[in-house]
């Protein structure tokens, strides 16, 4: 405490003696101590761009959204704008341009527990004009409601201060500026009337950040990492221990952790590219120094890279990653607790009598490359089979053989055998049996599992649910595809295999894409199911469900298609999520 | 002791005698409880009226029909037998034919069949189906039916019955459960029994008759000597003395109280007239609801709501809706989930429904679907819905939750505790609203019916 | 004095202020009851579900047959836990041997019963009814039991399951219902922040001068709930214990159980589940974490017992649906077999091994041969620790194993 108050002071008398030089960006007023730095670049051009956007046009043409404005509680908000507006003197829009027109900044200094938001208006005069309005308004609203005055104004070094119930803000020049600790606020006034030598601004990795914020960026964020790592929060120790201790998360993003355990920051950003949004993080990321646990996240050396992503017509959803479960399989006594290890063993056991005996970590894992592929698709159902009443998507695994010859034998007998317990088990149950189908295909041959319907229910449109599954496995050189329809087995296994583009530095470790239209179709063909989901769970009349799930169907038609990735390069780890909207 | 005469004969109100009160004892038996619009239309009509409309017309429209089978054909399609008793539940909570689902809830106890082991929901469903078109008509054509139902057979391990082993087990429920009750055979006619049952199989989930496996011989059941065959021995069971008394007492039971159990002496009439009638169940309802004895004291107030009634009812009153997948999911700790009765006996009912572990799960079912966004009344916030009735002061809101969902007067004292809650209770008027509406679930007045 | 009792007065203390000199007889009449919970004998039965590998867990280590039939899964003699000069238990139950050595173990040898079914289902449904497929099986033996234990005394909920799985049958009644519970809260009374507990009591306690009997048992039984919410509140939020249960599934409800008995519940039957005991390969390291779940779960709970005073009311049995086959399979693992031993422990079981190993040289169809019935077993516990007539409830006369010692 001390030493703050005499930095403090020390600094003070140092800024007395600089000459007053207005800020340019919100970094140089905040304290090197800064945690969280966000920032949105120009607020008035991002809510315009989406405003003036044709896709708002036509959200609005939307039926639910004619209903919506159709309600008193818009009409009565809608009025209750314009009235401000008009006190204001302008719109709205204009509003958000004079007060943030040079972006605003969220920041959190750990040092004072104290939040800040940044406002750079579009200049002094207009900003100060919707403040003042803003305090009028909530000065006479608290009137009305016979209610105290809702500031009090405190000064410091001749700047006021309206203080608030968990605040303050302050607007000097053109900033405006609100925040929840007055030391920090005290530190913000200091640096605006004074300047700062040391600020946040002079922070390396923050420069490196800010220096390559793209210029589409809308907003953008870093976060200083060391300080959350030596926090006493046990989530937070949890976070940065490079433990999952759960094979499903440490399968999704084992790497993640490890590389968050060394990381100094977080960056982030969000963009407007093309017809969508992509928000990017990014972690300094060393591919050398990846331990040898990691390595089935990564590959050997951080050299891992996944597959070129297959693409089928129609497809609905496809993943590839380079993983090597065989490995992380193997190695699970290094990488979970006790009692995780104990569910594997136990796992362990029952996989291997379903697998006849095999071992599943080296005998089923092992005999495939770490290069693995998920893809489903929508399915088309022939009149002259029974057609299930609610339709499922068909998805398949597509990996590569180590030894084809033998592993193609191997995973042949497995499969018979697999069908052979279904339909024991099926048979039980009073479920239907599956028929075995051989075929071949050039380069390669399939086998096939069909359900076969009862005797009287050979066609029909209100089959079970099985009817959605045909298992199938195909071999076609090393490739293997295990897919849960026939249809779809086939058609990844004739698609043309994309050419492995022998890459740069960048590789990918994990790429996945969700195509929305494919998805629409998906849920519209069981659109009758989704109502009455809706009745029985939200307790909606029919009338209602058939209004919600029509707004999902249609909303859903103006995307085109969201995609997550993840990739290294030498120095750096990116996750990228991004939203395309349709044409 | 009860005069039989006074008891079966009609009830006729005074001028002011038929009032929303009595008529909400009447929905909450014969239904699953009435809102206030209900009850306002059955007080413009007679009392007999009302229960004639109920006990003879099929009030659900075709729309209705529509919107229930897609439902069904929904769930149906998923497979899955635990997503039936939504299904039901959003029946039992919109219907406007509320005693035919009564009395097929009161048979599906009465021949208890659990999704637990049956695990087929088309089974299931058709068993339901089967209940419900029977429920208010011949119960001889229904235990016909029930000895045919693939998922009655499968239940009690009887699809497969060959003649060097008769199966016991369906024959003995036949006696036991369906017809007449423990005592009134020996083991021997079971076993007679069983035999005329050889042969009666479940293939594929369709009944078929094996004849190879049939056991042509000779029988002897009750008495009565010949080479029958199941429905022969069905029809012997049924024509037994002590069916009628078995099946009314049964009634009685499940409409009027649950203790002390009905002489046979108060159940002549209603036994005599089942089978002069031929077994018809509509009209002995018809005359149980009608009669002296359910408008009296013997009645009212004495029964335990059924955790199906509680909650269904606690929303039906109000016009409430909800999750009803959550809803079903949270009666398992109540003790009642409609197609997963406990055992082949059903639910006994009464005194057994209450226990701490229930008590404390009614408690906190209203509190969950109170805190729940989906659960609307009417359909909006509760505070617009007492508006909408009349009920603006604390005191006139507990007024009329008493009037619609009790069938015991509380004591002034508690009312007014309650009332205060509304008033100076915290949070906004709807909080204050359902946190008081909690606090009335919780009551031991609650509970009763 | 443990915490319960003085919280139960405290708790009762408002309620009775409320009503001055005429607080409602039932207050009295419940907090007499809690007394004589304190007093009554409790069973615990954890089910291993799958079948549990009774050989690698009382482990023949000298025996020629037992180290030829398991060539990858026998246990060496320097591994084992040595019983006897014969006998052992796997390296994993030293929770087990422990029990033994305080003398706290009953060890039940070749339990089985005749014509043993290998299915897992209808031998389960064997142990749970003590019936066979062709006889009528509407009710489990521990629902017979609880039935004729309420004839004497009605108690609030007399048997209760733990767990999310389906009821086992043997708890099913014909006349009581048992309920199920996944966890504690499901006994805890919900309310919101704003919402007041002593409202809800004092409006459901307020004396009703002219009540039914129905209404009196209603509102008696409320009050019994909310008392049993608030006990279990007060236990489990200041629950002690110096035993540290393993964070296990087992282990969790097992404390669960230690609680609900520290809290006076009326309870005499507590049923908990473990599966996974069906090991058909690679067994070894699977049953490894199973015995070490049951045996550190059971240490930890008697232990647990003893340190709240309920140690000599408490019995608890272990028991699976059948062992497994003597020869090892090729998958490193063992199929569906008969007979096994069972478990019994608590501080007034008859400690040691009870009956014979099952001999290794006289096998049916590569299975061992039970010499004591399951039934014995149960008509110990119903006999001697329940003071219940097993004859009605076993559907048969089976002679008593000594479960109590003498």
């Amino acid at each position: 405490m001390k030493t703050s108050q005499v930095l403090l002071s020390t600094l003070l008398l140092f800024g007395l003696l600089t000459p007053s030089n207005a800020a340019e960006t919100a970094s140089e007023l905040l304290p090197p101590s800064t945690l969280l730095y966000a920032e949105i670049k120009d607020p008035s051009a991002t809510v315009s761009s989406f405003l003036d956007h044709p896709y708002y046009a036509q959200l609005q043409e939307l039926e639910p959204y004619q209903e919506l404005l159709k309600q008193p509680q818009y009409l009565q908000g809608m009025f209750g704008l314009r009235m401000i507006e008009a006190q204001l003197g302008m719109t709205w829009r204009q509003a958000v341009t004079a007060l943030s027109a040079g972006g605003v900044t969220v920041a959190f200094d750990p040092a004072t527990e104290g939040f800040a938001v940044l406002f750079k208006g579009e200049n002094e005069e207009n900003l100060n004009k919707v403040v003042s309005k803003v305090i009028e308004f909530a000065r006479k609203d608290a009137e009305n409601k016979g209610n105290d005055d809702p500031y009090e104004i405190n000064e410091y070094r001749g700047v006021e201060v309206y203080m608030a119930k968990n605040g303050g803000f302050l607007t000097h020049g053109n900033w405006l500026i609100a925040g929840n600790k007055s030391e920090l606020g005290k530190q913000l006034i200091d640096a605006l009337l004074d300047g700062r030598e040391d600020s946040f601004a002079s922070n390396s990795e923050f420069q490196n950040v800010r220096q390559n914020v793209d210029d589409s960026a809308i907003a953008w964020a870093f976060l200083n990492l060391e300080p959350l790592r030596q926090a006493e929060d046990e989530k937070l120790q949890q976070l940065f221990s490079g433990k999952s201790d759960n094979p499903a998360a440490e399968l999704l993003f084992g790497g993640v952790l490890e590389t968050l355990t060394g990381a100094s920051h977080v960056s982030a950003s969000l963009n407007a590219q093309g017809n969508g949004v992509a928000l990017n993080f990014q972690l300094p990321h060393d591919p050398d120094s990846v331990p040898e646990l990691r390595e089935h996240f990564f590959g050997p050396k951080g050299a891992g890279q996944a597959a070129q992503l297959q693409q089928i017509p129609d497809m609905l959803f496809g993943l590839t990653a380079y993983r090597n479960v065989s490995e992380m399989w193997l190695r699970s006594g290094d990488l979970f607790n006790e009692q995780v290890n104990d569910g594997l063993a136990q796992a362990d056991s029952n996989l291997s009598t379903f697998f006849s005996g095999k071992d599943f970590g080296e005998d089923i894992l092992g005999v495939l490359t770490p290069q693995m592929q998920i893809i489903a698709a929508r399915q088309t159902y022939s009149e002259d089979q029974p057609i299930p009443a609610i339709k499922i998507p068909a998805f398949a695994l597509v990996a590569e053989m180590e030894d084809p010859e033998t592993t193609t034998r191997e995973f042949r007998r497995i499969f018979h055998s697999f069908i052979g317990f279904f339909n024991v088990i099926g048979a039980m149950n009073g479920q239907p049996q599956f028929e075995l189908g051989f075929d071949k295909f050039e380069g390669g041959d399939f086998v096939s599992a069909r359900p076969v319907p009862l005797e009287g229910e050979e066609t029909g449109s209100d089959a079970k649910i099985n009817f959605n599954f045909s298992p199938t496995i195909a071999f076609s050189g090393s490739r293997l595809v295990i897919s849960s329809a026939t249809g779809l087995a086939r058609s990844i296994a004739t698609a043309e295999r994309p050419t492995s583009e022998s890459s740069s530095t960048e590789k990918m470790n994990t790429q996945m894409e969700l195509n929305a239209p494919q998805l629409q179709l998906a849920l519209e063909d069981n659109r009758s199911h989704l109502i009455a989901q809706n009745m029985l769970n939200d307790g909606h009349t029919r009338e209602e469900a058939e209004q919600q799930i029509g707004i999902l169907l249609e909303a859903l038609k103006l995307f085109e298609q969201a995609d997550l990735s993840l990739s290294t390069d030498d120095s750096s780890l990116k996750i990228e999520f991004g939203i395309e909207l349709n044409e | 002791m009860i005069d039989p005469a006074w008891a079966w004969s009609p009830y006729e109100p005074d001028k002011n005698g038929w009032t929303r009160r009595q008529a909400a004892h009447l929905f909450r038996r014969a239904g699953f409880a009435a809102s206030s619009d209900e009850l306002d239309k059955a007080i413009s009509q007679k009392p007999n009226e009302v229960v004639s409309s109920l006990v003879n017309s099929r009030p659900e429209t075709d729309q209705y029909q529509q919107e229930i089978s897609d439902l069904a054909r929904s769930i149906l399609a998923s497979s899955n037998v635990k997503n039936l008793p939504a299904w039901w539940t959003y029946r039992f909570l919109t219907t406007n034919d509320p005693l035919r689902e009564k009395t097929t809830l009161f048979w599906h106890g009465h021949f208890a069949t659990s999704g637990d082991k049956v695990t087929d929901a088309k089974l299931m469903f058709q068993q339901n189906e089967m209940l419900r078109e029977h429920a208010l008509g011949d119960f001889g054509a229904m235990v016909h039916e029930i000895s045919h139902d693939p998922a009655m057979l499968i239940y009690l391990d009887s699809a497969t019955n060959r003649k060097a082993h008769p199966n016991e087990n369906f024959a003995r429920e036949v006696m036991e459960l369906f017809c007449l009750g423990e005592g009134q055979y020996t083991e021997n006619d079971i076993r007679e029994l069983s035999r005329c049952f050889t042969g009666w199989e479940i293939r594929n989930g369709k009944f078929r008759f094996n004849r190879y496996q049939h056991d042509s011989g000779e029988k002897s059941i009750m008495g009565q000597k010949g080479k029958y065959g199941g429905e022969e021995g069905v029809k012997i069971v049924l024509d037994q003395k002590s069916a009628p008394y078995f099946i009314v007492g049964k009634l009685v039971r499940y409409f009027v109280s649950d203790e002390p159990a009905p002489s046979n002496a108060l159940l002549k009439p209603l036994a005599d007239q089942f089978v002069n009638g031929n077994y018809q169940i509509g009209p002995i309802i018809s005359k149980i609801l009608s009669s002296h004895l359910f408008y009296s004291e013997h009645s009212v107030g004495h029964k335990v709501r059924s955790p199906i009634e509680f909650a269904v009812g606690f929303l039906r009153t109000l016009n409430g809706s909800t999750n009803l997948n959550e809803l079903t999911s949270g009666m398992s700790e109540l003790g009642q989930i409609p197609f997963f009765p406990p055992n082949v006996k059903g639910w006994d009912g009464g005194r057994t429904w209450i226990n701490s572990s229930t008590l404390l799960a009614r408690a906190n079912l209203i509190r969950s679907l109170l805190d729940r966004t989906e659960t609307r009344f009417n359909p909006g916030s509760l505070g617009d819905f007492m508006d909408h009735l009349g009920a603006k002061t604390p005191a006139k809101v507990v007024d009329l939750w008493e009037e619609l969902y009790l069938a015991v007067d509380l004591p002034q004292e508690v009312k007014s505790q309650i009332a205060n809650k509304i008033e100076a209770g915290k949070g906004n008027r709807e909080q204050k609203l359902r946190d008081a509406l909690h606090l009335f679930c919780t009551l031991p007045e609650f509970q009763l019916s | 004095m443990p915490l319960s009792r003085r919280q139960f007065v405290a708790l009762s203390a408002p309620a009775m202020m409320t009503f001055g000199a005429s607080s409602p007889r039932f207050l009295a009449q419940a907090a007499e009851q809690a007394k004589q919970n304190r007093r009554e004998n409790i069973l615990v039965v954890i089910q291993m579900s799958g079948g549990n590998d009774g050989l690698n867990t009382i482990v023949p280590y000298e025996n020629d047959e037992y180290l030829k039939a398991r060539p990858t899964l026998s246990i060496s003699k320097d591994d084992v836990l040595k019983i006897n000069d014969e006998l052992g238990f796997h390296p994993a139950a030293s929770g087990l041997n422990d029990l033994l050595q305080q003398n706290r173990l009953g060890i039940v040898q070749g339990i089985g019963y005749p014509n043993p079914n290998q299915s897992h289902f209808e031998s389960m449904d064997v142990w749970h009814t003590c019936l066979r497929k062709s006889e009528n099986r509407p009710d489990g033996w521990l629902g017979r039991a609880i039935d004729e234990m309420q004839i004497t005394q009605k108690r609030d909920v007399p048997a209760l399951h733990l767990g999310n799985r389906k009821q086992p049958f043997a708890l099913t009644s014909r006349t009581h219902r048992v309920p199920s519970v996944k966890s504690l809260e499901q006994f805890r009374l919900e309310l919101q922040k704003r919402e007041s507990l002593k409202d809800i009591r004092s409006n459901v306690s307020f004396n009703r001068s002219d009540s039914s009997s129905l209404l009196n048992f209603v509102q008696t039984s409320t009050d019994t709930a909310i008392d049993v919410s608030q006990k279990l509140q007060a236990v489990t939020s200041s629950y002690k214990t110096d035993v540290t249960y393993p964070e296990t599934p087992l282990g969790k409800q097992l404390k669960t159980v230690a609680q609900l008995i520290d809290a006076d519940f009326s309870t005499r039957i507590f049923y908990v589940e473990i599966e996974g005991f069906d090991t058909h390969s690679q067994q070894a390291a699977a049953h490894t974490a199973l015995l070490r779940q049951v045996s550190g779960a059971l240490s930890a709970f008697l232990a647990d017992l003893d340190e709240h005073d309920h140690g000599d009311r408490v019995l608890t049995l272990c028991f699976s649906e059948f062992g497994r086959r003597v020869t090892e399979n090729a998958s490193k693992g063992t199929d569906h077999g008969t007979a096994a031993p069972l478990f019994l422990a608590g501080n007034k079981v008859k400690s040691g091994l009870i009956g014979k190993h099952p001999d290794l040289n006289n096998l049916e169809n590569g299975n061992l041969r039970h010499h004591t019935d399951f039934r014995q077993v149960y008509a110990g516990i119903l006999k001697q620790w329940f003071n219940a007539s097993p004859k009605e409830i076993l559907h048969g006369n089976f002679k008593p194993v000594d479960v109590v010692k003498a």
